[in-house]
Formats: structure tokens, C-alpha cells, sequence
């Protein structure tokens, strides 16, 4: 295997959840709504590379991770894994892919740049043991993820017992060790036996780790690993991730919030927005050159150590988005600052930037946006014409009534009655004034697109090259 | 004079296997308008600190010594009447976790008016009046003071704790890892709306976190607690730009800047000490790489090394580094 050599491909992944919506409703009702927690995304991890997800909570970033070792079973898409052939367990799981199974249609073995893939999804339960020896995961709180009733020896050597891969329990013990001194606990045999509340919080992520490294993983996946730690030792598990990335050749999913250690940590980023991948690329370039008005934002709020930094934040309005309800169009437009007509109605392609930095925003594609708006220009005329040729004639109508009303109440004279006008007036005033804003809107609808076609010839001599528009 | 004036303050918890000294002499004041930052690792008694202030500590817990001056009165020595007017009146805490310090079953509003009502001698409908005034300040309808906790999102919920904590005007604010658990964008929302209240009702602000990005960006005041001391203490530029404790610097080494260059951030090794016998010496002499033997002998005490910038350590005293 070379450097350059994807171990894990991922093709537009899609992890939806049904909603309960009572149990009558769930039996009659024939559209099923789904929470779409992952909607559609694709990445490729090298061998050896950090590949980090960043996004608020709620984005889909653990579900996606979960998604690849199938704690949590993906609606749709491929996820390939494409490791080392010539080691023994890949081997035989190649082996056990390429048979036939009644559990599923045809061989779960795919093609891959010349060389034999897995897919995951494919594989039976069985098989599937397999291919969680090879990919990991590193959870986030090393509080809660570890059994308080058993030592540190049984939970990293539970692996061994559930793979049975310890041979006699001599072997059980050298692996146990062998795991504790690359997770860095040394020496092994003073935090074997101890249990979880007898160390601390760094030491037990590291307990963590080694409990992954103890089957020798290819691929591992880390949830969050230290944003429950201290920030004093954050570096530390940090640091030890690196080394084993060196020394194991391990290549990492690297699952966070926090934009900050991303940007030290990753080779590369992903930044998910509602279940979707909106920018990619590698670090340097989307924490110093963002391209999607979303990243832009987040890299502005990250907080800075730095008292002298004065920089105009960007603070998007709204608190984070309802994977249930995904807005039409752009799933960023009801709070990017930029937003253009076309945002509401169509979702961006992915438009490249720079080499192999995209972000899916319908502002790199200036060409694009004028073309559309061209086109799209006479219907919404159209629509404002009629708005406006409907809403005065009601207007016209409403007045005459408004007149008569006005009359009458000159010539009245029981209070009651009078008071009934007043109302009935101020209502019809109201209506028309909600049939004048209405026509208005549709106006300005217009304008703006006629405005936005002028900003966007002005930014288009640029390089940006639309993919798939 | 300055509005809060916390002098040796010394808290300690009786627990099964012995008195931690979780709080062993801090002194620090607040001016009013003044926004303070309490940084440091968990444990390094920095919430157990703001308690004391508030006198909310857990039975167990005891002030030993010290002073707490706030504007003229010892809170150490108040009665539980006399304290009692005090907080919420004169002073108020926002606490870590919105989730849980807001009753689930009383309506929001309700948990905003009582205390107004209690503390001002008001009707109810002059109260209800100021928690919507209260509301719209921190940027939640007015119109949702009827709704239960579980109705909010985490972002709003917090903007409720505020507005409780602003209920009835007090001098002196405490925030208590306000942000901890928001994400960055709701985190921003909320540092920006504690920082314009501050500014413009002139508070005095205790921001207490583990984050030093945060508090360099909300705090003009700085204190870096360690295993319950302070081990440095100056303003925000002073700390950042110039850290002369070995902590300090391990600290600010220790927060990656997206702005910056990109470099690995550098861990401390170690543990922080057994609070319940701390070491005689330097509490930071385990985890410190410049550490000589007689660190461990004499505990440092702050020095003003620049007018305004004190240090605990030995080392920066002898001026060997």
C-alpha cells in the first residue's frame, strides 16, 4: 500500500431516524417523517491522514462515526474499507465477503482504485466482528465509557475475549501490555490492576486508547477524545494520537466541536452543517482561506487566547437547526448573512476553490447565479405583476367599502352600532395594508434579483470552476 | 474603595478522608464595572471560591479565615437574614448547568418574579412587568414567560439564568462557567450579551472558567488559581502577553489560536497535588520544569513584579527565569 491510498471511502452516506409520532398516527399515516441526522454525505480517509469532522451539536458528526462501525445502521450509501490485503484478518475477511451469504445480494466486495474493498454495509454480523477489529472507536467521556466494577486489565482485554484472540492467558497479558505501553501508561503493570476511579481523567482516555489499540486497529474513530479532559493534558492524549499515527501508521476520524484543535490536529476538514459536509479541505487552507459563509462564522466565534485580537465576530442569529424540518434549498439559508433568491429554492453543488478545498455554497458560483436569476427573472415578474394586478383590485374594493363605512358612521347615532363601524374600519384598514406589503414584497423580490445579478457580474472574473452546478 | 474585597480567604471541606483545603488564602478584589476572570484546572478550587462569596457552600464546607468585604460588609460574618437580603439584591450567581439549576415544574416566569417579589416588597403585576423588561433585555420574547425550563433550548435557558441573576439589579455578578456546555455559536451569543449587560449596567463580574480564550475575551482582570491558591494575578494583557508563573505559561501554551500558527499545543505533565496535604512548598514544585530543591521548602507568596501583575514563584522572584 502506498501513501497516497484511501483506507476508507465513504459515498454519499445517509443515516435517517423515524420519527414516533403516536402510535395511531405511526399505523394510519403513509408519510413516515425521518430525522435526517446524516443527509448525504461523502469523504475519503488516506492511510496514515487525520480526517476531522467539525460542526455544532446536533450536525451529525458522532452519527456519521457511529455510522461507519455500524453501532448505528446507515439508511443508505457505500462505505468502503480498504485495507493492507496482505494482513491475516483483512484476508479472510476479503475471504468471507466474497462468498455468497443469504443475508445479503451478491459479494460486498467492491473495486477500488485497482484494489479489493469492503463494504460495510454489506457485511452480515458475523463479518462485521472482523472489521471492527480493523476500525475503532475512541469515545468521548472517559468517565462513563469505562465498566467501574471492572479493572483496567479485563476492560482492555475484553476485545481479546469477544474476538477470541488470546490464545492462553499468557498471550491475554503480553497484548494487555503491549496495548497500556503504546497508550502510554507505563509501566503497564502498576495501572493494570487498578480500577477506573484509581486514575485520572487524561489516564483513563488513555485507558480508552488502549483498549482500541489492543486489536490493532487501522482506523480509528474518535468522538470527541478530549474535550472532557483538562486543558492542561488535552495535549498530552493529543500528542500520543500523533505518535501512534507514526508509529502504527493508523489513520484517525477525528470527530469535534472545537474548530481550535482541529486546526492543530487534522490534515484535513470536513465541516458539517445539518447533516451534510458543506466545506472540505485541507486545514491550512479552510481555517485560513474559508470559503462557505458558515465556516467563516465559526471560525470568527472560535474564542481566541488573545486579549489584543479585535476582529468583528460573526454571530449567527438562531439557535442550532431541526434535522427533522431541513429547510428547502440551501440548508444554511434561513441564517447565512449572504443570502441570495436562488438559496431558498435550489442546493448548491460542490464548487472547488482551491485543489481539493470545496465548500457547497451558491456564492462561488457567480455565473451560475446570473444565469439562474436570468432565467428565473420573468417568472417572479410575473409573479409580482399578477400579485399586484389581484391586490389592487381587492384594494380598490376595500376602499369602496371603507368609504361607505364612513359615511354610515356620520349618520349614526347608537353608540354600539358606531363602535361595530369602528371595529369593521380598522380591520378593512389592516387587510389593506397587509395587501400593500404583499405587493410590495413580491416588488422587492424582484429588485433583489435584479441587484444580485449586477453583484455577481461584478465578482466574476474569478477562478472558482463550478463542479456540478 | 473597591466594591468586593476577598482577603486570605481560606475554604475548607470536611470529607471522610480529611479537611481539603480546596480555597488556602485568595485574595483578590473587584472593582465596580470591573470584569474579573478565575481561571484554572478542575479542581483548583475556583468554583468553591465564588461559593464562598455567596456563602452557598455544601454542609460540609466551612470558611476557615478571611475576609469578604462587598461594600462595606464582611459576608463571612453576616447573619442568615442580613445575608439574605444580600444575594439576589446585591449580588448574583449564574450557575454552570441551566439544565439543571432552573425548576422543571414551575414556569420560567414564576422563577424570576418570586424572587423580585420577595426582595422588593412589589405587587405581582409590577414584578411580571420587570421579567419581561428582564426577558427582552437578554433577547427572549416577552411573550414566553409562561412557558416550563423544558421548552427552551440550552442557549435559551441560559439567557433566563441571566435575567434571573439580573432580577434585582444587583452590583455584583458571578458566572460560573456560563458557557461550558453551549456550543460555539450559542457560546458567542451569550459572551457577547454578558459582555454589553456589563457595560452597560456598569456590574461588577466574576467570570470563573477553564477556558482561558473565553475569559481573554470577556475579562479585563485576570487571577490563574492552582490547587487553591493563586499563583498569578494582573490584567488580561499582563496574563497572556507576559505570563511569568511556569503554570500560566503551561496554560497559554496550552490554548491552540486558530488565528496563529499552527503548533501542537504543549501539555503540563502531572497531576495536580492531594489537596488534603498539600505540599509545604511551591503547590506547583510537582508538574514544574524549572523546579529547584528550595521550591519545595517555602511557599512563594505574590509579588508585584510590574504595577498591577503579581506572581507566586520563586524562581520569577530570584529572577532566574
Amino acid at each position: 500500500m502506498t501513501a497516497d491510498t484511501d483506507i476508507i471511502k465513504i459515498e454519499n452516506l445517509n443515516i435517517w431516524f423515524q420519527m414516533r409520532q403516536g402510535f395511531l398516527k405511526d399505523v394510519i399515516s403513509k408519510k413516515l417523517r425521518y430525522a435526517k441526522a446524516v443527509d448525504g454525505i461523502s469523504f475519503n480517509i488516506k492511510k496514515g491522514e487525520i480526517f476531522c469532522l467539525v460542526g455544532e451539536s446536533g450536525c451529525g458528526k458522532t452519527t456519521t462515526g457511529k455510522g461507519i462501525l455500524r453501532l448505528v445502521e446507515p439508511t443508505s450509501g457505500s462505505i468502503i474499507f480498504a485495507d493492507d490485503d496482505s494482513d491475516p484478518v483483512i484476508k479472510r475477511l476479503l475471504h468471507l465477503a466474497g462468498e455468497k451469504s443469504r443475508k445479503r445480494e451478491g459479494t460486498a466486495i467492491v473495486e477500488m482504485e485497482g484494489r479489493r474493498g469492503i463494504d460495510i454495509r454489506k457485511l452480515t454480523k458475523s463479518e462485521m466482528i472482523y472489521a471492527r477489529q480493523r476500525i475503532q472507536m475512541i469515545f468521548q467521556d472517559p468517565y462513563e465509557s469505562l465498566n467501574p466494577k471492572m479493572t483496567i486489565f479485563d476492560i482492555i482485554a475484553e476485545p481479546l475475549i469477544v474476538n477470541k484472540l488470546s490464545k492462553n492467558e499468557k498471550d491475554k497479558e503480553a497484548r494487555v501490555i503491549k496495548a497500556l505501553n503504546d497508550a502510554g501508561l507505563r509501566p503497564p503493570e502498576f495501572y493494570m490492576w487498578r480500577y477506573p476511579h484509581q486514575v485520572s481523567g487524561g489516564q483513563r482516555q488513555r485507558v480508552g486508547i488502549a483498549g482500541a489499540l489492543v486489536l490493532s486497529p487501522s482506523l480509528l474513530v474518535a468522538d470527541e477524545p478530549i474535550s472532557m479532559l483538562d486543558v492542561s493534558i488535552r495535549g498530552e492524549i493529543l500528542k500520543l494520537m500523533l505518535d501512534l499515527r507514526e508509529n502504527k501508521r493508523l489513520s484517525y476520524l477525528f470527530i469535534t466541536h472545537d474548530l481550535s484543535v482541529a486546526y492543530v490536529f487534522s490534515d484535513r476538514i470536513g465541516v458539517m452543517y445539518l447533516g451534510r459536509i458543506v466545506e472540505m479541505g485541507p486545514t491550512e487552507m479552510v481555517i485560513k482561506n474559508p470559503k462557505h459563509p458558515y465556516t467563516q462564522a465559526l471560525i470568527t466565534v472560535v474564542p481566541k487566547p488573545d486579549p489584543t485580537a479585535k476582529e468583528e465576530k460573526i454571530i449567527l442569529k438562531g439557535e442550532r437547526p431541526d434535522p427533522t424540518n431541513i429547510p428547502p434549498g440551501c440548508r444554511f439559508h434561513p441564517r447565512c448573512p449572504y443570502i441570495l433568491t436562488l438559496c431558498n429554492v435550489l442546493q448548491p453543488g460542490e464548487t472547488e476553490a482551491e485543489t481539493g478545498h470545496w465548500a457547497a455554497c451558491h456564492l462561488l458560483t457567480p455565473d451560475f447565479v446570473i444565469k439562474w436569476n436570468t432565467e428565473n427573472l420573468p417568472k417572479y415578474e410575473k409573479i409580482a405583476a399578477d400579485v399586484e394586478k389581484k391586490n389592487t383590485a381587492e384594494i380598490d374594493k376595500l376602499r369602496k367599502e371603507l368609504a361607505k363605512l364612513r359615511s354610515d358612521l356620520a349618520t349614526l347615532k347608537s353608540a354600539k352600532v358606531k363602535k361595530d363601524r369602528q371595529e369593521a374600519i380598522k380591520a378593512i384598514e389592516k387587510n389593506i395594508q397587509k395587501l400593500d406589503t404583499e405587493m410590495a414584497k413580491a416588488k422587492a423580490h424582484v429588485e433583489k434579483m435584479k441587484a444580485e445579478i449586477v453583484t455577481m457580474k461584478a465578482k466574476l472574473p474569478s477562478a472558482s470552476r463550478p463542479l456540478s452546478p | 474603595m473597591a466594591m468586593l474585597e476577598v482577603t486570605d480567604l481560606r475554604t475548607y471541606f470536611t470529607t471522610m478522608e480529611g479537611t481539603v483545603q480546596a480555597v488556602d488564602g485568595v485574595t483578590f478584589t473587584v472593582e465596580e464595572g470591573e470584569a474579573m476572570g478565575l481561571a484554572g484546572e478542575s479542581g483548583c478550587g475556583k468554583t468553591t471560591a465564588a461559593l464562598s462569596i455567596m456563602r452557598l457552600l455544601p454542609s460540609n464546607g466551612y470558611i476557615k479565615t478571611g475576609k469578604i468585604m462587598f461594600n462595606g460588609k464582611n459576608i463571612v460574618t453576616l447573619n442568615a437574614p442580613k445575608l439574605r437580603k444580600t444575594r439576589w439584591k446585591e449580588m448574583s450567581i449564574i450557575f454552570q448547568g441551566a439544565m439543571n439549576a432552573l425548576n422543571p415544574v414551575k414556569r420560567v416566569g414564576d422563577q424570576i418574579t418570586e424572587p423580585i417579589m420577595l426582595h422588593e416588597n412589589v405587587s405581582e403585576a409590577a414584578a411580571i412587568k420587570r421579567t419581561k423588561e428582564l426577558f427582552e433585555l437578554v433577547g427572549i420574547s416577552p411573550d414566553r414567560i409562561n412557558e416550563y425550563p423544558h421548552e427552551f433550548s440550552g442557549g435559551m435557558r441560559q439567557r433566563v439564568m441571566i435575567a434571573m441573576a439580573l432580577a434585582c439589579w444587583p452590583k455584583l455578578i458571578i458566572a460560573d462557567e456560563p458557557t461550558t456546555a453551549l456550543d460555539v455559536m450559542i457560546q458567542a451569543q451569550i459572551l457577547r450579551l454578558l459582555k454589553n449587560l456589563q457595560k452597560e449596567l456598569s456590574l461588577g463580574f466574576i467570570m470563573i472558567s477553564h477556558d482561558l480564550s473565553v475569559l481573554a475575551e470577556t475579562c479585563e482582570k485576570l487571577c490563574i488559581m492552582y490547587a487553591g491558591k493563586i499563583v498569578e494575578n494582573g490584567t488580561s494583557i499582563h496574563v497572556f502577553k507576559n505570563p511569568r508563573h511556569p503554570y500560566t505559561r503551561g496554560l497559554v501554551a496550552a490554548f491552540p489560536n486558530i488565528k496563529g500558527v499552527k503548533f501542537m499545543p504543549e501539555p503540563i505533565p502531572g497531576n495536580p497535588p492531594n489537596l488534603i496535604h498539600p505540599p509545604k512548598g511551591c503547590r506547583f514544585y510537582e508538574r514544574c520544569k524549572y523546579k529547584i530543591d528550595s521550591c519545595n521548602e517555602t511557599e512563594p507568596l505574590l509579588f508585584e513584579i510590574e504595577p498591577g501583575h503579581f506572581v507566586a514563584c520563586h524562581l520569577v522572584q530570584k529572577g532566574v527565569i
